[in-house]
């Protein structure tokens, strides 16, 4: 059993680390480049299971986001990685839904075990 | 490319104290030594292809630029120390810009100087050259194994700047919270 996860970050060095993190133990990852991105691809898979999200990111941001994802209803447990490290943010993202806060640089076992955690395989 | 009156304004000289320790701390961090090099100038740089990436930010009665320039081969040795299997110089140096202001912006929020970023930035060139800041300013060179790297941070103190009273917290690098 496997289960689908977003990584949503500008930087493809970021995107691809988290995607070899997670990838190792058997998720399926989807990548996009901003919130604007992410709300296409999102709009086109029912079973999205996790999103691992930046924060400052051009056109939509990760607050942005979450924000959007709110207003929807969504359901999809979201875990901000970022270099942001600001009390208010960190409160604002959780007030929005948020299930976590990483600061980068993560390390990949942390990552995991937030997504086994939130988005377990096999469940 | 000149440093401009970076002692001019104390809080400056304490950002820049601030830049030069986070730059060190974030690639030791990769696993990348680096050393300052105090003797270097800007007529070091431009006689390669450079990559530059800036980030703007704003704080109370603050704002400025953080800039990040990279040969590729610093910026190759940095993706390969983050574990990147693909090489993007315009991607891997503006990276690694938002996690030095990011750094930055943790020290600065502990002390009363809160400040929100911007997006990088980033150009690749030969012979780049930066204007003069309109504030104060302060490159610092950097060599690690067979590269070199430079930063600049400009601030313009505008009329009411202060520490706030009350510092922050921040989580740091390699926090990971679980709501």
């Amino acid at each position: 059993m496997t289960a689908r996860v977003m990584v949503i970050d500008d930087s493809m060095l970021v995107r691809r680390q988290v995607s070899a993190a997670l990838k190792a133990p058997g998720y399926l990852v989807t990548e996009a480049i901003d919130g604007v991105d992410a709300l296409e691809k999102l709009a086109g898979l029912s079973d999205m299971k996790l999103i691992v999200c930046d924060v400052n990111m051009p056109r939509m941001n990760g607050i942005e986001l979450l924000e959007r994802l709110s207003a929807q209803g969504s359901l999809v447990p979201v875990v901000m990685l970022t270099t942001e490290g600001q009390p208010e943010l960190i409160q604002r993202a959780r007030a929005l839904g948020a299930k976590g806060w990483i600061v980068k640089p993560f390390k990949p076992e942390f990552l995991v075990a937030t997504a086994a955690k939130l988005a377990p395989l096999g469940a | 490319m000149k440093s401009s009156a970076f002692d001019s304004h104390p809080d400056f000289a304490f950002m820049d104290r601030q830049l030069l320790d986070v730059t060190v701390e974030m690639f030791a961090a990769y696993g990348v030594p680096i050393e300052l090099c105090p003797t270097m100038t800007e007529r070091g740089l431009g006689r390669e292809t450079y990559c530059m990436a800036s980030i703007g930010y704003v704080g109370r009665a603050l704002k400025g630029v953080l800039i990040l320039v990279a040969t590729r081969a610093a910026a190759e040795a940095w993706t390969n120390a983050a574990g990147g299997v693909e090489f993007d110089l315009v991607d891997t140096v503006g990276e690694f810009s938002n996690m030095l202001l990011g750094r930055l912006k943790g020290r600065l929020l502990r002390a009363g100087i809160p400040i929100s970023l911007a997006t990088p930035m980033t150009v690749v060139g030969d012979g780049l050259r930066v204007s003069e800041a309109p504030g104060t300013s302060r490159w610092h060179f950097f060599e690690g194994p067979g590269w070199h790297l430079a930063t600049r941070l400009d601030a313009t103190f505008q009329p009411g700047f202060q520490r706030e009273a009350t510092a922050a917290q921040p989580a740091e690098a390699g926090d990971a919270i679980l709501f």
